[in-house]
């Protein structure tokens, strides 16, 4: 047993022992579970931008639909207003013509635009908006009482137009910064997306932190096989 | 005298045939000729390169002539109504057939002076898409974005409701379409 000669064979076993198969294993576990903990973090940041992209593009949608009903509502009324005052110049011009809508006609497009702001999908988000509901029903109740005007003798159309006019400022001095008072509401309704995007932040955050262990881990592994290595390269040079 | 007899019936036949044909050909004629001139108020002008017209160089359709056509359904849901609706018209094809159009491209033009861009008519007619007249069973008044909408069958084709470019399409208070 205590044979010189013996002695440092043993030592070679045991070095080779310490890169034998189980060792070698768990290596190659770490590594694996490396890379899968890579994989997911970066899955999970691709997932983030993903989310993030799909949310901007949602509220610029959202925008892009609410600023349209609004300036098509304003504009109609800017046209009914017009062919007020000509229809109080002239009353010829109530008719339609190969152009434009007649008179009547108007009244009904003008109150179908304001309907759209308080009904369909942009309702969803401009509802939201404290006093705006009251505000077109207003506006509806007047055109509706100008629609069955228009059947008198006479319409008395300088009365519906200060009244219109009276309800288009109130509408500017309320309404003059609508866009910004829907951004919390665009936000809003980003709700589903913004929780699916912080699921996958968490995730983000917890893969970073076991890709950070692993990659110690896996570091300090092959920090020991090399060392075991040189030790036992060592020796054999001794030898 | 058997042969006479053969003569004679095969001269028959023949009157028959050509009385027939002359008949069918009048009667064809007839119906491309039969776009009715509109009683009621025109709610559609088809304007352009068209083929059959009833006033001077138009196609006019009052509310009755299009009632006539075969009404074709679309059940779907809007960015601008609630929930699902039912609109029913007569197709673009039905009405392309009575009018004959000469070109291939068609721009729509809505009451408050709106129109849409140049599209082709087979792309309309491949969609199936429907100029209604009908929503849920009543006519559309122009505060219900009547009286006609042109609709496309976003059912059936769940991408088109995310497409803007047919969303431009979708015109409401349809006055006129212009053939080229």
């Amino acid at each position: 047993m205590n044979d010189p000669l013996i002695e440092p064979q043993t030592e070679t076993h045991n070095t080779h022992k310490a890169l034998s198969a189980p060792k070698l294993y768990w290596i190659w576990g770490m590594l694996f579970m490396l890379l899968l903990g890579l994989s997911i973090f970066i899955g999970s940041a691709w997932m983030i931008l993903n989310y993030q992209q799909q949310a901007h593009q949602d509220t610029q949608s959202y925008k892009a639909y609410d600023h349209h009903v609004m300036l098509q509502a304003q504009l109609a009324m800017a046209r009914l207003e017009y062919r007020l005052q000509l229809a109080n110049l002239d009353p010829e011009t109530v008719a339609e013509d190969k152009t434009r809508a007649s008179l009547p006609q108007q009244v009904e497009i003008t109150w179908s635009r304001f309907n759209d702001l308080i009904s369909g999908q942009n309702a969803q988000r401009l509802l939201k908006i404290k006093g705006l509901k009251t505000f077109i029903r207003k506006i509806l109740t007047e055109l509706d009482l100008l629609e069955s005007s228009l059947h008198d003798s006479e319409p008395d159309y300088e009365q519906h137009l200060l009244y219109l006019d009276q309800l288009k400022k109130e509408f500017a001095a309320d309404y003059t910064n609508l866009p910004a008072q829907l951004l919390p509401i665009y936000k809003d309704e980003n709700k589903a997306l913004r929780e699916v995007q912080s699921y996958y932040f968490k995730a983000l955050i917890l893969t970073s932190l076991l890709v950070f262990v692993l990659y110690g881990i896996v570091l300090f592994g092959i920090f020991n096989i090399l060392k075991t290595r040189s030790q036992y390269t060592h020796e054999r040079i001794e030898e | 005298m058997n042969a006479s007899k053969n003569s004679l019936f095969i001269f028959q036949s023949a009157l028959i045939l050509a009385v027939s044909l002359c008949l069918l050909f009048i009667s064809n004629l007839t119906w491309a000729e039969a776009l009715p001139v509109p009683k009621d108020r025109v709610i559609l002008t088809i304007e352009g390169n068209i083929n059959q017209h009833n006033v001077s160089n138009t196609a006019q359709f009052d509310l009755k002539t299009l009632e006539k056509l075969p009404m074709q359904t679309i059940k779907t849901t809007t960015r601008w109504t609630n929930g699902e609706q039912i609109f029913q018209g007569p197709s673009v094809r039905n009405l392309m057939q009575m009018v004959q159009p000469g070109g291939s491209q068609i721009k729509a033009t809505a009451l408050d002076g709106y129109s849409t861009p140049w599209m082709t008519i087979a792309e309309l007619e491949n969609y199936g898409v429907i100029l209604a007249i009908k929503k849920n069973g009543n006519y559309l008044r122009i505060r219900d974005k009547g009286p006609i909408w042109m609709m496309y069958p976003m059912h059936s084709y769940p991408g088109l409701k995310t497409d803007l470019s047919t969303q431009y399409k979708l015109i409401w208070h349809l006055r006129s379409l212009q053939i080229r």
